[in-house]
């Protein structure tokens, strides 16, 4: 008889026992009750398809903070960056340092590498796995790559993991480089990948010049310059004997057989193209409106004179087109070169040297502008690698959280793990992509002007940050004892300075992917563009060749996709 | 005929290396049919929708098909007459040195540079043939003009073959020398008795020697004739020399650069498998016809 | 080799020869030496490109550091264990397969059929991705035996060893079945102690071809305890055509890591293994080792 009373109470819930008015029954519901309540919200990381208090579990597993109850492992294509250096004496790996020791700790997330490759051979490792259709459960890939895997229906819909796990700063982030980011990575309506993220003005172009040349060959220039300035420095280096040796052995301007890119290179001539208006390599617009292929304007021809003349006498070095990338700072650091035209960060990678050899190089920075003394500065994609999840793969919100928190160092919210030790590169960090945002770069070279100036305590820079300070006010002559830190010094607070300038216009290109016939023609138009560039600059062709190739790029598959791009352009904005 | 038993012995020994073929090569060669598919990951090999020969017709069709197979035929035709002359001679030369060390070291030095990267060497390379470099330097002792060789579609295919050569006839050597090493000293024992003399010992024990080896070498080698090298003139090459350096392999990299395309990269690798096979049998018919030797 | 008259005209050919060599030798041996020099040079000294072939600013820097590089070590280790294995493997399927092959075919009945087999291996291939896909469904991923077992057949020295037992005199063969000598008698104990020339080349060329090998490295391992020496070395130097393409990310990276001497220190080091075994190898095709012979 109890058992029977009390099997109808359990089973409606709360109504019978109201009905029947006992005590007991009342009790041993509530304290079911608690029971159940108290056993679900503990549980928080187990597997959200349980029934029952599930709800509480889902929020405690995709709030952008949660950390599991159970341990994750998540598998993650890894490149290994080469040369790392850890700091002085730390045991740390590249599957156990300071990074995973945190994410362990903050998520209860292990990570472990799918793979591990040498950097440069990443992309070609993923393509192979892409086309075998082997993707571990988390990948970085460029653009090329996503679009074949989102084509394909390989990926997982991370919208609602997005929306739920994002931290509110990395949506900012992304936020902040327009709608049209997102829609970059939305396919059929679901958003498939998170994209990292390039700030704006780390590619802005610095043309350096050796100061002590200058002086010994009497010119001064002002810090913003034109290209019949440089022709003049260039000309004084060539015959002036800058370097006074008694020989005539000191080039003019240099450059690399990629001798124009579409924001700026080691040694490229994408300046002089910048400082006539013209935007090869990029998506413009023309004077209709119409989005065309910048290498295809008129204004390239200008420019290409301009660089031919330069060439027939004397002034651009006779070998650029051979000349291979990597190889461009020879003469800077033999101290046969005094001008390059390259990036903000240039001095790292070319100018330390010079200085090692010679002690007397004095180099600055200074500013190339069109005639209307503003630089057009091309920015680059801001879109990079895209994080992807594989279909089918477990715990997608868990590359969510990763990212969020790596989002709050990459923005300075939270100190770096490894800003005790400058050498240890961002790129050991499990998750090999920065979410930066637009103005990063750019904020960076304001703080650090700030500081200079006295307009900014020292403490108020990131912990990094304060050391390239101080090596600041040592001094730059004390500073070249140790080239690299009189390098990096130079890079922000000197090479910095240009992309601050309120002359300096961003250009965008208006579209940055791939289209349909882009794929098997693209190789081809690109071949014909820079052979064509190349040619005419050297004097094999003459100036007005340059319609030819305008004419011919149009034929042989221009116009095909110049139709695609505007069309692309107009369904992602 | 040998008896069934010992036929069976023979097909025991060929047994082991023919299982490794056909599960490493013969079976993934039926995935050659991507050549004429549009290779989707998804769907994998066989899932993937048929183009028929839209892919080989793709070679044809750029603009420039027809430089790049030209200068990829050229290329490779004075390379596969280089690769076989100057080891030969090397090989030669070498033989005729009786002072070991000599002999051993020298073999050993010209051997290295088959171990250096492309790569690597093409800076050593790029520095050497720049306007001021060594060559130049040393044309301009005799009042030559300084020559922008890696900027000269004169110049560049020479270039090319030229290190080419430098890089690989150590290596190439040492097929030949051992093949040397095979002839019967008693023929040249009985040669110097009857007064022979050193180029007559060459012409009738030396060469006749090792004859074979080299026709096979030569059969061998016309599997390359569409193979320009890719990896040394990835890293020569530049503009300037599109028109007489851009080969096959070259630009269909580049087309993989802007996407990955399985389909095109199997197709021309079909097309220099089937030119290859082609020039191999030919010269096995010619051999066997006109000279009754079986070079297989 | 064989004593003629020391004449003076031979003894000056002589000596034209050797000169001719040693300048060849140079040639072969400069981009050596400024290689390792520029490893034995401060970093400075060498982006100037004031390093020829003696260091500047001597400096063990690239070394220490190379030292401290474990990865470097344990790719050593694996490719050290690829060529063992995978280099014994080769011998034995390479001697197994030329033996029967070298048969006539009128001897052997299907031996022309295996030896177009094999031709055909040698000229034709599925292409990268059906290679992989075969490879991984076996399991065989991320191991040793993917680098071993899928070349476990090189058709070239198969080949070049076919036209070496072709070439020793068929007395042999019928002196040895007048003795009542099966096939691997007279294989193991005729064939091979006669032709220790080519089996010293095909070995040379077989350990060679495990050590720099790179590619399959690159495609067939995951993880950095499995990926051999040059796949490790070889990926640590940018390829040119990457540069245009790159994220400024990864570009700003790589041109802060690459460094010139350090991979010349690499690439220096790597090469100590094969120096060291060669002139074990070398003096089998130098001189030849011709044991017997035939009684006419």
């Amino acid at each position: 008889m109890k058992e029977e009373r009390r099997k109808r109470s359990n089973s409606d819930g709360g109504m019978h026992h109201m009905k029947l008015g006992t005590n007991k029954a009342c009790a041993m519901l509530s304290a079911a009750a608690l029971l159940l309540t108290a056993a679900c919200s503990g549980a928080g990381g187990g597997s959200g398809g349980e029934s029952g208090g599930s709800k509480a579990a889902d929020t405690a597993e995709m709030s952008p903070d949660g950390k599991y109850a159970e341990p994750v492992t998540i598998r993650i294509g890894y490149y290994n960056p080469g040369d790392v250096k850890w700091p002085e004496g730390s045991n740390d790996t590249l599957t156990d340092n300071r990074y995973t020791r945190q994410i362990e700790e903050k998520f209860n997330i292990k990570i472990e590498h799918a793979f591990e490759v040498p950097q440069s051979g990443y992309d070609e490792k993923v393509s192979l796995l892409i086309s075998s259709n082997d993707i571990p459960d988390f990948l970085f890939v460029n653009e090329g790559q996503f679009k074949i895997l989102a084509e394909s229906d390989m990926l997982e819909d991370l919208t609602d993991v997005y929306q739920s796990t994002a931290s509110p700063l990395l949506k900012d982030v992304i936020a902040g480089f327009g709608p049209e980011f997102l829609k970059k990575v939305t396919y059929d309506g679901k958003m498939v990948g998170i994209p990292s993220t390039v700030p704006a003005h780390d590619n802005d172009g610095v043309v350096w010049i050796r100061n002590d040349w200058l002086k010994n060959v009497g010119i001064e220039l002002a810090p913003t310059i034109t290209v019949d300035d440089l022709e003049k420095a260039a000309r004084a280096f060539i015959t002036q004997d800058p370097d006074r040796n008694g020989k005539a052995d000191t080039y003019g301007i240099q450059s690399t057989s990629s001798f124009v890119t579409s924001t700026i290179g080691y040694n490229s001539l994408d300046l002089i193209f910048t400082a006539y208006k013209a935007f090869p390599k990029i998506w413009t617009k023309d004077a209709s409106g119409q989005i065309v292929y910048g290498s295809t304007l008129p204004e390239m021809k200008q420019a290409l004179a301009k660089l031919r003349d330069w060439y027939a006498s004397g002034l651009l070095d006779k070998e650029f087109g051979t000349i291979k990338p990597d190889q461009f700072a020879k003469d800077i650091s033999a101290g046969k070169a005094g001008i390059s035209m390259g990036y903000t960060w240039a001095p790292m990678k070319a100018l330390a040297d010079s200085v090692k050899n010679d002690k007397n190089a004095e180099w600055g920075a200074y500013m190339l502008t069109a005639a209307d003394g503003k630089l057009y500065a091309r920015q680059p994609n801001p879109m990079g690698r895209i994080m992807v999840v594989r279909k089918g793969a477990k715990h997608p919100e868990a590359i969510v959280k990763l990212i969020n928190l790596f989002t709050e160092i990459d923005n300075n919210k939270v100190p770096g793990l490894y800003a005790d030790s400058p050498g240890t590169n961002w790129t050991v960090r499990p998750i090999q992509g920065t979410f930066r945002t637009k103005n990063t770069v750019l904020d960076r070279f304001q703080r650090f002007q700030d500081a200079a100036a006295g307009k900014l305590k020292r403490e108020e820079l990131p912990l990094s940050d304060q050391g390239i300070l101080d090596n600041y006010l040592k001094g730059m002559d004390v500073l070249k004892d140790s080239p690299q830190d009189w390098a990096y010094v130079l890079y922000q607070l000197f090479g910095g300075k240009i992309p601050l300038s309120p002359n300096v216009v961003e250009i965008y290109s208006e579209y940055y992917g791939i289209t349909k016939t882009m794929e098997l023609k693209w190789a081809n138009l690109t071949k014909l563009e820079n052979e064509a560039f190349v040619r005419i600059i050297v004097g094999d062709k003459p100036v007005d060749y340059f319609d030819t190739f305008v004419s011919e790029w149009k034929k042989q598959g221009g116009d095909e996709i110049t139709q695609e791009v505007r069309k692309e352009a107009e369904r992602l904005r | 005929m040998e008896p069934k038993r010992i036929q069976l012995h023979y097909h025991l020994m060929l047994l082991p290396g023919m299982i490794v073929l056909a599960v490493f090569h013969f079976y993934p060669m039926l995935g050659a049919v991507i050549a004429f598919k549009k290779f989707l990951p998804a769907k994998g090999i066989w899932g993937s929708p048929w183009v028929g020969l839209d892919n080989i017709k793709f070679m044809f069709q750029i603009s420039d098909s027809r430089e790049i197979f030209l200068n990829t035929i050229t290329i490779a035709s004075m390379k596969i007459v280089a690769h076989l002359v100057v080891p030969l001679l090397f090989a030669l030369l070498l033989n005729e040195i009786r002072i070991r060390y000599v002999k051993r070291w020298v073999q050993t030095i010209v051997y290295l540079p088959h171990f250096m990267s492309w790569v690597v060497l093409s800076v050593i390379i790029v520095n050497m043939l720049s306007l001021r470099g060594i060559v130049n330097q040393a044309l301009g002792l005799f009042g030559i003009e300084p020559i922008l060789f890696l900027g000269s579609n004169t110049w560049f295919p020479f270039v090319l073959v030229g290190t080419d050569v430098w890089k690989e006839f150590g290596f190439k050597a040492i097929v030949y020398l051992a093949a040397l090493t095979a002839i019967n000293p008693a023929l040249y024992e009985a040669a110097a008795i009857d007064g022979a003399s050193r180029w007559q010992m060459m012409r009738h024990i030396t060469l006749p020697g090792i004859a074979t080896t080299v026709v096979l070498l030569l059969t061998l080698s016309l599997d390359n004739v569409l193979n320009a090298g890719f990896e040394q003139v990835l890293n020569l090459y530049n503009p300037l020399v599109y028109a007489s350096g851009d080969v096959i392999d070259t630009y269909v990299y580049r087309v993989g650069l802007v996407q990955s395309q399985y389909g095109i990269a199997s197709a021309v690798g079909l097309m220099k498998s089937v030119v290859g096979f082609v020039l191999i049998v030919l010269s096995y018919q010619l051999a066997a016809r006109f000279a009754n030797y079986r070079i297989f | 080799m064989v004593a003629y008259g020391k004449s003076w005209s031979a003894r000056l050919t002589d000596g034209c020869i050797v000169f001719a060599l040693l300048v060849v030798a140079a040639l072969s041996l400069f981009p050596i030496l400024n290689s390792v020099a520029i490893s034995f040079s401060e970093k400075a000294a060498v982006s100037a490109g004031r390093v020829t072939v003696l260091p500047v600013d001597f400096s063990l820097a690239n070394y220490k550091t190379l030292l401290a590089d474990k990865q470097f070590f344990t790719s050593f280790g694996v490719s050290l264990q690829r060529v063992a294995l995978g280099g014994v493997l080769q011998f034995v399927l390479t001697v197994l397969m030329a033996f029967p092959l070298s048969r006539e075919s009128k001897r052997f009945y299907g031996r022309n059929v295996y030896m177009w087999a094999v031709v055909f291996t040698m000229l034709f291939h599925g292409g990268l991705i059906p290679w992989y896909t075969t490879i991984r469904s076996l399991g065989l991923i991320d191991t040793i035996w993917a680098l071993v077992l899928p070349g476990a057949v090189p058709v070239f020295n198969v080949i070049l060893l076919v036209n070496f037992f072709r070439n020793l005199p068929k007395e042999l063969d019928e002196a040895a079945m007048m003795d009542g000598a099966g096939p691997w008698y007279t294989m193991v104990n005729i064939y091979i102690p006669l032709s220790l020339p080519a089996l010293a080349t095909v070995t040379l060329f077989s350990v060679v071809g495990h050590w720099n090998a790179f590619f399959d490295g690159l495609v067939l391992t995951h993880s950095p305890e499995h990926m051999p020496l040059q796949t490790y070395i070889n990926t640590l130097m940018v390829q040119p055509a990457q540069w245009e393409d790159m994220d400024p990310e990864t570009l700003k990276t790589l041109m802060q890591t690459s460094d010139q001497g350090l991979n010349a220190a690499k690439i220096f080091v790597s090469m100590i293994p094969i120096l060291l075994i060669y002139p074990l190898l070398q003096r089998y095709f130098i001189h030849g080792i011709v044991l017997g012979s035939v009684k006419e």
